[in-house]
C-alpha cells in the first residue's frame, strides 16, 4: 500500500514487474534506469543475481515530480520468475500498488506465461486483493526475436481475455514498448491511489 | 522446407533459446536437430555435426543443473541486507522500534538468518515488548541454520533466566518442539516450573506433543513435494512435483497424463506418508490425504490430472 504523507504532500507507491522466469523483467528495469535518468532518483539495485537470473529482486527508485500538488515517488521492483522462488515473489508483491506483467512472446513459453499469471492471481488473493482490481498492464515482450512467436491475438486470448487490461508489445532489450508500458501502469496506479487516498490538490 | 533449411532453422532456434537462458527449450531443439540428422542417411555421415550437437546438449544439461541447484536464499552482502531491512519494513509509517523488528523479520523471510539473528538479539535487549517475537524468530533462525543445539541451548537459558513470563515460555516450548519436528527431531523440552527432559532423535510418537490450542496452525508456502508410493499394490520411485496452488493446508498438483502409474496409485481418500515438503525456508516430512483427483478437460494441460492433497501432519 502506498505511503501517503498528507502533511508533506508526498506519496510513495510500489510497482512490481511480474512474470515468468526469463521473460525480461530485469531488462525492462535496466532500460528504464538507462533511459529515464531525469526521473530515476537512485541506483538500480539487483539483489543477488546469479548469472543473469534474479534470485531476490531488483529495485529502482524514481521520482515523478509534483502531480496534483503532491510529490510522487515510485519504487519499481522485479520478482524472481522461477517457480521455486514463490515465497520471495510473494514477499516482494506485498503492498503493491500497480503491476506490469511481462509475458514472454516465445511460443515455447506459452504455458509459463499462464502459470505465472495464475501465480500472480493466487498471491494477490492471499493478500486480500484481486487481480481484477489491481492496476495492471500486460507487456508482450521479445517481439523482436526471430523464433516462433505467439501472435498478439493469441496472447490476448491466453492472458487478457478476462482481465481486459491495457497491453503492449515490446522488445525490452531494444527499449521498444518499455516506456509506454510503464507510463500506462503509472497512470492507472495514480488514478487508483487518487481514489483510495482521496488525494486532491 | 528442404532438409538443410529445416536443420539450420532448428539449430538457430536452439541457439536463441540458449542465449535467452531457456536451457530446456534449447535442449529440445538440439535433440530435434539430432533426430533429423540421424533419420537422413546423407546427413548421418556428418559425425562432426552430431558430435557438436551432443556437446551443446551436454553443456545445456550442465547449465540446467546449475540453475536448478542455485541456492534459494544465499547470504548476500550487508549492504543488500540493509536494503531489504529498509524496503520491507514500514519504517516511515510507524515507530522506529517496530520498523526495526519488521526489518529483522524481513531478513529472516529472505533467508538471511545469520544477520537476522544479530538483529533479533540486539532488539531483544533493547525492547522488552519485542522479546516474545524475537525469541520465536531466533529459534526459527537457529533451526533453519540447522543449529539445533544452539536453539535448545538458548531455550534452556531463557527458561533458567525467566526471560519471559511462564505462559509465554510455554508457547515458546511448544513452538520449538514443533520446529524441531520439521527436522525429524522429537525433543521433549522442559517446561517452565521444571519437568523431566526426554530426548528422542528418532521420529516417532510422544505423549507430550502439544500444539498451541488457541492459535490456528500456520502453513508454510510449499513450492514442491517429493512423494514415493510404496505399498502392497504399488511401488514407485520418488517423484518431485511442483505445487501449482496452495490454500491453507491443501496443496494442488498437476500430474502429467503420461505418468499413468502415479495417477492410478493416487486414490481419493488414501493417506500418503513420508511426503517431503519443500518451502523456501524449510524442508520437512509429513503426511497427506488425497482430497480429490480430477482430469483437466480443457486448456494446455488438457488430459493431465489435478490432484489436491490435504496436509495432515508435518
Amino acid at each position: 500500500m502506498a505511503v501517503f504523507n498528507a502533511k508533506k504532500r508526498e506519496i510513495e507507491c510500489k510497482i512490481v514487474f511480474y512474470g515468468p522466469g526469463r521473460s525480461g523483467k530485469t531488462t525492462n528495469l535496466e532500460y528504464i534506469f538507462k533511459s529515464y535518468k531525469k526521473q530515476v532518483s537512485g541506483e538500480m539495485v539487483s539483489i543477488n543475481t546469479e548469472g543473469d537470473r534474479t534470485l531476490f529482486f531488483d529495485f529502482l527508485p524514481m521520482g515523478l515530480g509534483k502531480i496534483k500538488g503532491c510529490d510522487v515517488r515510485v519504487q519499481l521492483y522485479t520478482v524472481p520468475g522461477q517457480v521455486k522462488y514463490s515465497s520471495t515473489r510473494k514477499l516482494v508483491l506485498r503492498g503493491v500498488d500497480g503491476i506490469v506483467f511481462v509475458a514472454d512472446s516465445l511460443k515455447v513459453r506459452r504455458e509459463k506465461n499462464m502459470l505465472s499469471l495464475k501465480d500472480l492471481h493466487k498471491n494477490l488473493k492471499e493478500y486480500g486483493t484481486s487481480i481484477f482490481k489491481v492496476p495492471l498492464v500486460i507487456q508482450y515482450n521479445k517481439r523482436d526475436l526471430p523464433v516462433p512467436l505467439m501472435s498478439i491475438e493469441q496472447m490476448e486470448l491466453d492472458l487478457n481475455r478476462q482481465l481486459k487490461v491495457p497491453s503492449h508489445p515490446a522488445s525490452a532489450i531494444k527499449g521498444d514498448g518499455v516506456g509506454i508500458t510503464l507510463k500506462e501502469c503509472l497512470k492507472l496506479t495514480l488514478i487508483s491511489l487518487q481514489k483510495q487516498l482521496k488525494w486532491t490538490q | 522446407m528442404d532438409l538443410k533449411t529445416r536443420l539450420k532453422s532448428l539449430l538457430e532456434e536452439a541457439e536463441i533459446y540458449r542465449s535467452q537462458g531457456l536451457f530446456s527449450d534449447a535442449k529440445t531443439k538440439y535433440e530435434e536437430a539430432a533426430k533429423l540428422i540421424e533419420s537422413h542417411d546423407q546427413l548421418k555421415r556428418n559425425t562432426n555435426l552430431l558430435n557438436a550437437i551432443a556437446k551443446k546438449i551436454n553443456l545445456l544439461e550442465n547449465n540446467s543443473q546449475n540453475v536448478e541447484t542455485l541456492p534459494k536464499s544465499p547470504e548476500i552482502p550487508a549492504k543488500a541486507q540493509d536494503l531489504i531491512k529498509k524496503l520491507f519494513s514500514n519504517g516511515q509509517k510507524q515507530d522506529a522500534g517496530k520498523a526495526e523488528l519488521e526489518g529483522a523479520i524481513a531478513l529472516a523471510k529472505f533467508g538471511q538468518f545469520e544477520r537476522a539473528l544479530v538483529e533479533f538479539n540486539k532488539l531483544m535487549q533493547t525492547d522488552d515488548s519485542a522479546r516474545f517475537v524475537c525469541v520465536k524468530n531466533i529459534l526459527r533462525c537457529h533451526v533453519e541454520l540447522s543449529d539445533i543445539d544452539e536453539a535448545i541451548g538458548a531455550y534452556r537459558q531463557w527458561l533458567r533466566d525467566e526471560f519471559l513470563p511462564p505462559d509465554q515460555m510455554e508457547q515458546i516450548r511448544q513452538f520449538l518442539e514443533k520446529l524441531l519436528k520439521t527436522k525429524k527431531i522429537n525433543q521433549i523440552l522442559p517446561k517452565a516450573g521444571g519437568e523431566p527432559e526426554v530426548e528422542n532423535e528418532a521420529a516417532g510418537g510422544s505423549e507430550q506433543e502439544d500444539v498451541p490450542k488457541d492459535k490456528p496452525e500456520e502453513f508454510l508456502d510449499i513450492s514442491t513435494i517429493v512423494l514415493e508410493i510404496d505399498n502392497d499394490e504399488t511401488q514407485l520411485p520418488p517423484v518431485e512435483l511442483d505445487v501449482s496452488f496452495q490454500s491453507g493446508n491443501i496443496i494442488s498438483l498437476i500430474i502429467d497424463k503420461k505418468n499413468k502409474d502415479l495417477i492410478n496409485a493416487l486414490k481419493e481418500g488414501d493417506q500418503i506418508d513420508d511426503i517431503q515438503f519443500y518451502s523456501s525456508i524449510a524442508i520437512f516430512m509429513g503426511s497427506g490425504i488425497i482430497q480429490s483427483k480430477t482430469q483437466i478437460e480443457s486448456g494446455p494441460k488438457r488430459g493431465d490430472f489435478s490432484v489436491d492433497i490435504r496436509v495432515i501432519s508435518t
